[in-house]
């Protein structure tokens, strides 16, 4: 019973849970799009081209309501002189009883000081024991454009085949297109995405970042359509990144990550 | 960057001249009490508030004697810029000139030139060393009587049987207003009104006027700081347990949402609840400032005696309307008394408080049994204790409040307005007030009705990227863990808010403003089993200008949308379009304004609300609902140096009803009309 109560919350609130975000992204509102860095592994493939070391993060988030869903994510990114490489494993789900992963790779290069693209191509298989097992292929794309001042505009299209499990009751795989933006003053980053999904819902993601001298960074932000918000902090130090974020709905209550990565 | 922000501040600064000393009052006003305007009434009164803008402006501060509690009085000026000035100050000695202003962080164009008015580095006169006689002959005198009526009859006055309900008074509203004051420390104030329907010298009020309220104001005594015999208002902490007068709530200005205390003022305004009435005084004791107080006043409520003797009432009058046998009767009928005592602690930027206080009544207070009741204040005295703090650090402003009853639950809030960047600013707010948290005196920020039953957060930011342009948001998610009046459940909510501002230099300013706001209600579907709730929607688009032709001529406009939508209801979509005309001559014996407005809503839960210029200290944020128009002229008229008189003429005309208003207010047409006239005299 406990088992198929967990399943429905799960499969109720999928439109939040199967489109992982990176923790610096999460707490920033589940903006994205116009960042760069490690994390653009799960939101705007371009921005991969922005990492300038060898990178890996990983990152753990428990899901409204139950402590029992939740997502774990392995994320890899390797500059090269051809372009940026990334790989990603993304798993969502109840041990046991429902797993929906997602594995596949990445590459993001610039095409000269402004312009940046990447796409991604990743497997996704979703998992019931004993009664389910289905997979398919999923392609995301995405382009940034970098701007003097340092704002950058990006775009993003996430699943652009509209790839499915030939099911949509036990799980989908989102296909979405993103707009963003990125403001940096001084040493606050504000961006802002509008996201239009292609079950016809917009959304719109509002977030800030606000680095208090090298170290320390505190994080803001908020969604809607549906509502809610978030915050978060991450700690640079030397060459490790811990970051955590947490999501905040008002009738299904929080939903919080860690993340720790690792900058060669 | 720092360089050429400080260069344009000083270009403001000196060619703002004289034309900023003619600041719109109006405008500060509507700013700070436009949102809080559907929870305050029609005919509250703002001329506390007002007054204070017109008293500085004739008295500005002195920046090298203020100790932050004037500038604090504004009610616009950051916590932060205060700090960061007084810290100013400390560092570099007093100001020699009004310039030095723009070396102080915090501190942007749009601030200036609001600030501007009320400030001066010129030293004024104190109290010390003046004799009785100089008091007399050097204060200065304001007398005012106002009188208003409306010119279509209601039907409560035209109702003979004296066994229904009915008006016992006439329809003239008719309200005195004196003060003496001797420089910035000493003030005397003397308010009486009547209104509309409430007896005069006769029944109820055979001493005269309904409402009297006085005042004798001192400050900065030696030891003591404030006194105030008479008429008081107490404002502490963040307002969870005791705050009188004027509260703001949220507005389009994020760094509002940080309330202002202004510790013990006397209470000069003519609204007839919310304050305090006996002797209090504030006395600086080192670091500590002690404000022990007591009140005893009459309140209304309606009495009825139990089997046993005791006295009860299901809840206090909230109105300090006494125009029918019924509020006639319970006029005074329960006396409370309150005692208690405040103490503050500075410390540089850091502030504290603790507070606690007595309420008692000589009649229990018994709300009626029903299920949204049950943690609702019963019984005839409690005990409110609160702390709270405040402290700013680097371009951030923390402040915080905890407030329990014995007996009852607590009340938490805490905040920060932060300064990220010069052009960008942040606040947030947290607040968690349980549901047996009980007040009297209490005006937090809140989303329903009062401090109780509420969990929320609130967030909001303002950036500022150049003088012209000024983009401010907020959201406020809120729950209700209780059931309210008309919703039977415990519910929840959001409030959000984006506008845009965008001025040209001393011409002109359009805004565009959208809000959100849906929370849930009971729904008006009959025959179901159980009470059911519904979301309401509403939502609010306005795009508002003021364009100055010349010196003396400025238009204002504003065109607004009002759209409500509720489950099993009909949706409604209103709008509005007002146009105001405003004449101001720098130096001249006339002046006025005028407006006419357009309006059209489905029903009333469409309504708009949009503020009104009045006579000076009157203003009013009427409704604006049904079909019709609304117009109003108002005329000032200077007869010499010393005596101003203003006319006032207000009309709704509305299309396709017979009949205006509800009850005993019912006009027979379908308009109505007021008409005001005021005279001061300064001497």
């Amino acid at each position: 019973m406990i088992g198929r109560c967990l399943l429905l919350l799960l499969i109720s609130c999928e439109s939040f849970a199967q489109t992982y975000v990176g923790p610096s992204h999460q707490a920033m509102g589940e903006t994205g799009t116009a960042l760069e860095g490690i994390y653009s592994l799960t939101a705007n493939p371009a921005g991969l081209a922005g990492l300038n070391r060898i990178a890996v993060h990983l990152g753990y988030q428990y899901h409204f309501l139950s402590t029992d869903i939740t997502t774990q994510a392995a994320l890899l990114g390797v500059p090269t002189r051809l372009g940026t490489w990334g790989l990603a494993v993304r798993r969502y789900g109840i041990d046991g009883a429902y797993h929906d992963t997602r594995s596949g790779f990445a590459f993001a290069r610039r095409f000269g000081p402004r312009l940046s693209a990447g796409m991604s191509a990743s497997y996704h298989q979703l998992y019931i024991p004993k009664y389910l097992s289905v997979y398919s292929f999923a392609v995301d794309m995405g382009i940034q454009y970098h701007f003097n001042q340092g704002s950058t505009i990006g775009f993003q299209y996430t699943n652009v085949g509209h790839a499915d499990y030939g099911t949509t009751v036990y799980g989908t795989i989102p296909s979405f297109m993103k707009i963003g933006f990125s403001y940096p003053l001084a040493s606050v980053l504000v961006t802002a995405d509008l996201a239009y999904r292609f079950e016809n819902s917009l959304s719109g993601h509002l977030g800030i970042a606000y680095g208090i001298g090298e170290v320390f960074c505190l994080r803001g932000g908020l969604s809607v359509n549906p509502l809610r918000q978030h915050a978060g902090f991450g700690v640079r130090w030397q060459r490790f990144i811990f970051d955590t974020a947490a999501t905040f709905h008002q009738r299904l209550g929080a939903s919080p990550q860690i993340g720790v990565g690792y900058a060669f | 960057m720092r360089f050429s922000r400080r260069i344009i501040l000083f270009i403001v600064l000196s060619s703002i001249g004289h034309v900023y000393a003619q600041t719109d009052v109006d405008i500060l006003v509507e700013r700070l009490t436009e949102l809080a305007a559907e929870d305050l009434g029609e005919d509250f009164d703002l001329s506390d508030l007002a007054d204070r803008f017109y008293f500085y402006q004739q008295h500005p501060i002195d920046l090298n004697r203020t100790d932050g509690r004037e500038l604090n009085e504004l009610q616009f000026v950051p916590q932060l810029f205060i700090d960061n000035l007084l810290e100013h100050r400390r560092r570099s000695g007093e100001f020699v000139a009004i310039q030095e202003l723009q070396a102080i962080d915090g501190l942007d164009s749009s601030l200036l030139r609001l600030l501007l008015p009320y400030v001066t580095v010129r030293s004024t006169s104190s109290l010390s060393g003046v004799g009785v006689g100089e008091l007399l002959q050097g204060g200065e005198n304001d007398l005012m009587v106002r009188y208003g009526r409306t010119v279509q009859q209601r039907r409560g006055y035209a109702i003979k049987d004296t066994s229904r309900s009915r008006y016992l008074g006439s329809p003239d509203q008719v309200f005195v207003r004196y003060r003496y004051r001797y420089g910035n420390d000493l003030q005397v104030a003397l308010n009486m009104k009547k209104d509309a329907g409430e007896s005069f010298f006769s029944g109820a009020q055979r001493y005269g006027f309904d409402f009297y309220s006085g005042s004798v104001y001192l400050r900065n005594r030696g030891r003591f700081k404030d006194i105030v015999i008479g008429d008081y208002a107490l404002q502490f902490g963040q307002g969870l347990a005791l705050w009188n007068g004027l509260g703001f709530g949220k507005g389009a200005a994020v760094q509002g949402i940080a309330k202002q205390a202004t510790g013990l003022r006397p209470y000069t305004s003519s609204n007839e609840l919310l304050f305090l009435r006996g002797g209090a005084a504030t006395v600086a004791v080192g670091s500590l400032a002690v404000t022990p107080f007591f009140s005893w006043r009459r309140l209304d409520g309606s009495v009825s005696e139990g089997d046993d003797g005791q006295t009860t009432t299901g809840s206090l009058g909230q109105t300090g309307l006494h125009r029918t046998p019924t509020e006639a009767a319970n006029r005074g009928a329960v006396q409370q008394w309150v005692s208690g005592a405040n103490v503050a602690y500075q410390r540089a930027r850091f502030r504290a408080g603790v507070l606690t206080y007595y309420t008692r009544f000589d009649t229990a207070i018994e709300p009626q049994p029903l299920l949204r009741n049950r943690y609702a204040f019963r019984g005839d005295s409690h005990w409110n204790s609160s702390f709270y703090y405040s402290h700013s650090w680097r371009g951030i402003y923390f402040f915080g409040e905890a407030a329990h009853n014995y007996g009852g639950g607590f009340a938490v809030t805490q905040g920060l307005v932060a300064t990220l960047h010069h052009h960008l600013s942040l606040a947030l707010h947290y607040r968690n007030y349980q549901r047996n948290y009980h007040s009297f005196f209490s005006q937090g920020i809140a989303a329903g009705s009062g401090v109780a039953n509420e969990h929320g957060f609130y967030a909001g930011l303002t950036y500022h990227p150049s003088r012209k342009v000024e983009w401010t948001m907020y959201v406020d998610a809120f729950r209700f863990p209780w059931l309210r009046y008309r919703v039977d459940m415990p519910s929840q909510g959001i409030d959000m808010l984006t506008q845009f501002t965008y001025t040209w230099y001393k011409r002109a300013h359009v805004s565009v403003r959208y809000r959100y706001r849906q929370q849930q209600e009971n729904t008006a579907i009959d025959q179901q089993p159980h009470r059911l709730v519904a979301n309401v929607l509403r939502q609010q688009a306005r795009i508002s200008g003021q364009y100055m032709l010349s010196d003396r001529w400025t238009m204002r406009s504003r065109l607004e949308l009002s759209h409500y939508r509720k489950e099993g209801e009909a949706t409604e979509l209103g709008l509005m379009a007002y146009h105001d005309v405003i004449y101001k001559p720098l130096n001249g014996r006339l002046s006025g304004n005028m407006r006419l407005a357009v309006f059209g809503t489905p029903g009333y839960n469409s309504r708009m609300y949009a503020y009104e210029n009045d006579v000076l200290y009157g203003y009013s944020f009427p409704v604006y609902h049904n079909n019709g128009i609304r117009a109003y002229v108002n005329a000032r008229c200077r007869l010499g140096r010393r005596v101003d008189v203003w006319l006032r003429y207000a009309t709704f005309i509305y299309r396709g009803i017979d009949e205006v208003g509800s009850g005993l207010d019912v006009i027979a047409g379908n308009q109505r009309s007021d008409v005001k006239m005021q005279l001061r005299w300064q001497f």
